[in-house]
């Protein structure tokens, strides 16, 4: 409410800058037309023209596609990553595991049970 | 419906002017400077130093138009913003020519500002200068802001579209212009 009211009177005072609105100086609208009418147009073929119907839609999909490519090779990447990290934590687990139990396994039963296992 | 189709003879849309202007259609041309020359003389105005230089820009900016007419296309904006956006441009272009020139002498007082003959005429000149030095202690973007806004009234969306910017931005030019110029505004309010 008070920042509504605030910026209202900030408003009120920067109506003070319609004061600054003159007229046209006199001779200025003839000098433009005179001067400019006599000036060549460019023509529509020397204008770059803008692309329509499926170009103007490929190329506004163009920088979607980009962003699209940029995000998707990204996610894979996180996702490799992420796999390659778990793997290898999963691989490391397994054979500290094996290891105990092939241990274990060699003072109970010997290589026997060992081969067993595996 | 006659009647209609006369009144649009008469006072033609914008739309119809840029048409006929694009085919190198002179009164066109002049229908639509005498139409849209005051708004844009008095942004120019807004945005440089003074009258000569804002007759300038704005011939410029009118003359643009001319030339660039063939490659307005309706529908895709209105003949407003397209002719506002040639200003801006014209006075950024301005503005860059400006200060490439060594400083000093360049900025000369408005000599209209100095005509005033009452004591009334006086008092208003004097205000009128001190907001348009106001206006030039702010930086450009903000001062641009502030002009199509205040000065010439344009609603937000408007000014962004000119601008080119997202009309967000140009809130946020019109907060930080707003918390600039509020002191040196109280004080004129006061005096």
């Amino acid at each position: 409410m008070t920042n509504s009211k605030d910026r209202d009177e900030d408003d009120a005072l920067m109506q003070s800058f319609r004061l600054l609105r003159e007229d046209v100086p006199e001779g200025l609208h003839n000098r433009i037309v005179q001067v400019a009418t006599h000036m060549p147009q460019r023509k529509v073929a020397d204008v770059k023209t803008a692309p329509r119907g499926l170009t103007a839609w490929l190329a506004g999909l163009v920088p979607d596609l980009r962003m699209a490519w940029a995000f998707g090779c990204t996610v894979v990447a996180i996702v490799g990553l992420l796999g390659l990290h778990v793997g290898q934590a999963q691989t490391a687990g397994m054979t500290g595991a094996d290891e105990t139990e092939m241990m274990i396994y060699s003072i109970i039963d010997g290589d026997i049970a060992w081969e067993e296992l595996t | 419906m006659v009647l209609l189709q006369q009144q649009n003879k008469d006072d033609p849309s914008d739309d119809t002017l840029m048409s006929a202007v694009a085919e190198g259609d002179a009164r066109a041309f002049d229908v639509l400077v005498k139409r849209h020359l005051k708004r844009a003389y008095n942004v120019a105005y807004g945005m440089v130093y003074n009258a000569t230089d804002a007759q300038d820009v704005a011939q410029d900016a009118m003359m643009r138009v001319w030339m660039y007419a063939p490659t307005w296309r309706a529908g895709e904006a209105a003949v407003t913003t397209w002719m506002h956006r040639i200003v801006v441009n014209c006075c950024y272009d301005f503005l860059r020519k400006k200060s490439r020139l060594p400083q000093g002498g360049d900025i000369s007082p408005d000599i209209q500002d100095m005509t005033a003959n009452t004591e009334n005429d006086y008092a208003e000149a004097e205000k009128k200068k001190r907001l348009r030095a106001m206006l030039r202690s702010l930086p450009e973007r903000q001062r641009m802001a502030v002009t199509l806004c205040y000065l010439d009234e344009m609603s937000n969306a408007e000014a962004a579209a000119v601008m080119g910017v997202h009309i967000k931005a140009l809130e946020g030019l019109l907060v930080r212009a707003r918390k600039a110029l509020k002191p040196m505004l109280e004080t004129l309010v006061q005096d």
